[in-house]
């Protein structure tokens, strides 16, 4: 649907005036003798009044000035001459003039305004088809094809989308859907209007020889994409331009809709999937924990009533022992779990590095009982923020690690100390240490030294690497001179709170 | 043993296993025991009976644990006793916050469970803790005269060490969340002020334990809180 066209040029309103003034002079010259030279005039008013609903001012000035000298010169009498002697026939000369120009004024002005009417109408009804047409399309490339057809019909030119490409580095595109590519040299051009989301190319400022137009997409800031246009004649004129200006914010706005609509939906599957996932996790973990909490509670109970041989006493013992490693199992398998499945939430809080590494001792002296334990914790040391929880199963997990790769008696080292602005904590043992080839994948998950003993799951290094990390630290593993490993985490420090010196 | 003497124990607990280890061990110990498989019942039977303390498993499978935790909170302050899964520090705390005595993590020990049990209802019975010294090894703080002595030297200590080490005093062997603890020292707008509590703790702990890296007085309860060791 073209739009209107404004009305006839210029010229051509000139050349029918004046042919038009040829044809009613001549019936003027033929009726003269029965009506009188003063009715003429009247025949002449009505016709230009007629032509001023059809023809703009200028013409009609030229055909006033025009009828009136002739009308002077041939009609009024003394013929062929321009003076007047009778004063009516002044008179008659001068309303002739005013009446004319009022009214060629007054048609002029009312066309103007019809005209602007019309095409605010069509202005309108453009975009609310555009509107209409976006608003049914069902997903982001429904909305895409939709707006190249759209934009094709009402300016009649070639359209092509150009949108990022989705791996890096994100370079234009033409969509699938676009009727014509722009040629390799102006696709610097349309990256520019990308990026810059400022218009360029035929009928603008700048590079204005260029092939297509080039119109930013841009939604709260962030680019789209570019439309680009190739017209078969002409660029667009001052009207098309400022409809299509019209046009781009109504296509980003249902663009903006979509994406908000299909972030929504991602978000709503996201999560849950993660409560599922989670469901599932909890009710394995409940299953697996519940026996191991029976076992362990009943053998304790059998312990401590005091009737034992002590044969059963070991025995006992044996069970004890083999549940809390079963315990430990279940614990490292649920923590890789999470981990895997990004449901770790750590819950940060302040807390003392020399506190975390008694407590944690304490929980884990059964295990590493045949293991000389050394600790050296630097006094004063900073505060670090940290999961208390997560931080306790990573140290213990350190620390059986050492007791149970290395050999009895020989000393396991847990030192803290500030560095740099981190607090950095570390275990250390005198065992065999790490084939160097093996330092780098060793917090890889399921990864075991070759000539590892038996026992172990490979998990006891990928969690302490994943907990550690999801706290915002890091972790190293090396050898030490003399013989042994040592395994260092890494934790940013916080500031120190100044406290006010008070006495009792 | 069921005359009106023995304690009775009211165990909340869905997982059959667990409510057949519990009645062994409790009534091996000398306690009454009365079962409930869910929340409601558990309300019920706490209404119905006379019960000395309660053991409350927080996974329950109609209401939540925490909400049979408040609604016994309205009306009764018999011990609580929580049972939790590990990792289940946010719980805890909620649970402590809204008003739980202690809590026992699975899988417990038997031993542990029922020292815990013995100290709730030692609480109990002996009402808000107003004895005027309180003794630990060579330590004794008396709180009728601020003073705190370790063995014959009188140990020096700032307004907010006292203050800190009186609560832990009024509550001996009960666990006090971080949120609590920095509630009753540092009042309701300190909240956040975590550090000073760690702080503090490490200067409490350097004063008056003989081993300040192994404390056997300021236990630290992991993720939770600390809690005063109530014997040597």
């Amino acid at each position: 649907m073209p739009l209107t066209p404004t009305h006839i040029p210029r010229g051509k309103q000139y050349i029918f005036t004046a042919v038009a003034f040829l044809l009613i002079t001549v019936v003027n010259m033929l009726i003269e003798k029965w009506l009188g030279y003063q009715a003429i005039a009247l025949v002449y008013l009505l016709a230009v009044v007629v032509a001023a609903l059809f023809i703009d001012r200028g013409p009609i000035i030229f055909a006033t000035v025009l009828t009136a000298v002739w009308w002077n010169f041939y009609f009024a009498p003394p013929r062929f001459a321009f003076n007047i002697t009778d004063g009516y026939d002044r008179m008659m000369l001068v309303t002739y003039f005013a009446v004319t120009l009022t009214v060629g004024h007054l048609t002029t002005h009312l066309r103007a305004r019809r005209l602007a009417e019309q095409q605010r109408e069509e202005h309108s009804s453009a975009l609310y088809r555009l509107t209409r047409e976006l608003a049914q399309a069902a997903d982001m490339d429904e909305i895409f094809c939709r707006s190249i057809e759209e934009i094709r019909k009402f300016f009649r030119a070639d359209v092509a989308l150009l949108l990022p490409a989705q791996q890096p580095p994100h370079a234009l595109m033409p969509y699938t859907a676009s009727l014509w590519s722009p040629k390799e040299k102006e696709m610097p051009m349309a990256t520019k209007v990308f990026e810059q989301n400022e218009p360029a190319g035929r009928g603008t400022k700048d590079f204005t020889d260029a092939e297509g137009l080039y119109w930013p997409l841009c939604a709260d800031g962030a680019p789209i994409g570019v439309v680009a246009l190739r017209f078969k004649r002409a660029a667009l004129t001052p009207r098309q331009q400022a409809l299509f200006e019209d046009f781009i914010p109504q296509i980003t706005l249902i663009l903006q809709r979509q994406r908000l609509r299909e972030a929504e939906l991602n978000n709503k599957f996201l999560a849950e999937s993660e409560r599922l996932g989670r469901t599932l996790l909890n009710s394995v973990s409940h299953e697996l924990r519940t026996p191991v909490a029976a076992i362990t509670s009943a053998t304790s109970s059998l312990r401590s009533s005091g009737t034992l041989s002590t044969a059963q006493q070991n025995l006992t013992t044996e069970i004890e022992s083999a549940s809390i490693r079963l315990n430990r199992v279940i614990q490292s398998l649920l923590s890789a779990a999470r981990l895997k499945s990004g449901q770790l939430r750590p819950k940060l809080e302040l807390y003392d590095v020399s506190d975390l590494i008694h407590v944690t001792l304490g929980n884990v002296s059964a295990m590493t009982a045949s293991h000389p334990m050394q600790t050296h914790i630097e006094t004063d040391l900073p505060l670090i923020k940290a999961d208390f929880v997560l931080m306790e199963q990573t140290v213990a997990n350190l620390v059986v690690n050492a007791a149970t790769h290395t050999p009895p008696e020989t000393p396991i080292e847990i030192s803290a100390h500030a560095a740099n602005g981190e607090v950095v904590l570390e275990v250390a043992d005198r065992g065999p240490g790490v084939p160097p080839d093996q330092l780098d994948r060793i917090f890889d998950l399921f990864h075991r030294a070759p000539d590892a003993k038996p026992g172990g799951t490979g998990l006891g290094l990928a969690i302490v690497k994943g907990f550690i990390e999801v706290q915002g630290g890091r972790v190293s593993a090396a050898n030490r001179p003399g013989g042994g490993a040592v395994f260092s985490i890494y934790l940013p420090a916080t500031e120190m709170p100044v406290l006010s010196e008070e006495t009792l | 043993m069921s005359d009106i003497t023995t304690p009775s124990v009211l165990v909340v607990d869905d997982e059959p296993q667990i409510q057949r280890l519990l009645t062994i061990t409790l009534e091996s110990n000398g306690y009454r025991v009365a079962i409930a498989g869910a929340g409601q019942q558990a309300l019920v039977l706490a209404a119905q009976h006379r019960h000395d303390a309660v053991v409350l498993d927080l996974g329950l499978p109609d209401l939540s644990g925490i909400e049979v935790l408040k609604r016994l909170r309205e009306w009764t302050q018999m011990p609580i006793i929580i049972l939790t899964v590990q990792d289940g520090e946010a719980e805890k705390i909620e649970a402590l916050d809204c008003g739980a005595d202690d809590y026992v993590t699975k899988p417990f020990n038997s031993g542990e469970l029922l020292a815990r049990l013995r100290a709730a209802l030692r609480r109990a019975n002996k009402g808000p803790a107003d004895e005027p010294a309180f003794v630990f090894g060579e330590l004794t703080v008396d709180l009728a005269a601020r003073r705190v002595t370790r063995g014959t030297q009188t140990v020096k200590m700032t307004a907010t060490e006292y203050a800190l080490l009186r609560l832990f005093i009024q509550h001996a062997g009960k666990v006090l969340t971080h949120h609590q603890i920095l509630r009753e020292v540092w009042g309701p707008n300190h909240q956040e002020k975590m550090a000073y509590l760690r702080v503090y703790m490490a200067r409490l702990r350097d004063k008056l334990e003989v081993d300040p890296s192994a404390p056997k007085l300021f236990l630290t309860e992991p993720g939770v809180g600390y809690r005063l060791s109530a014997s040597p």
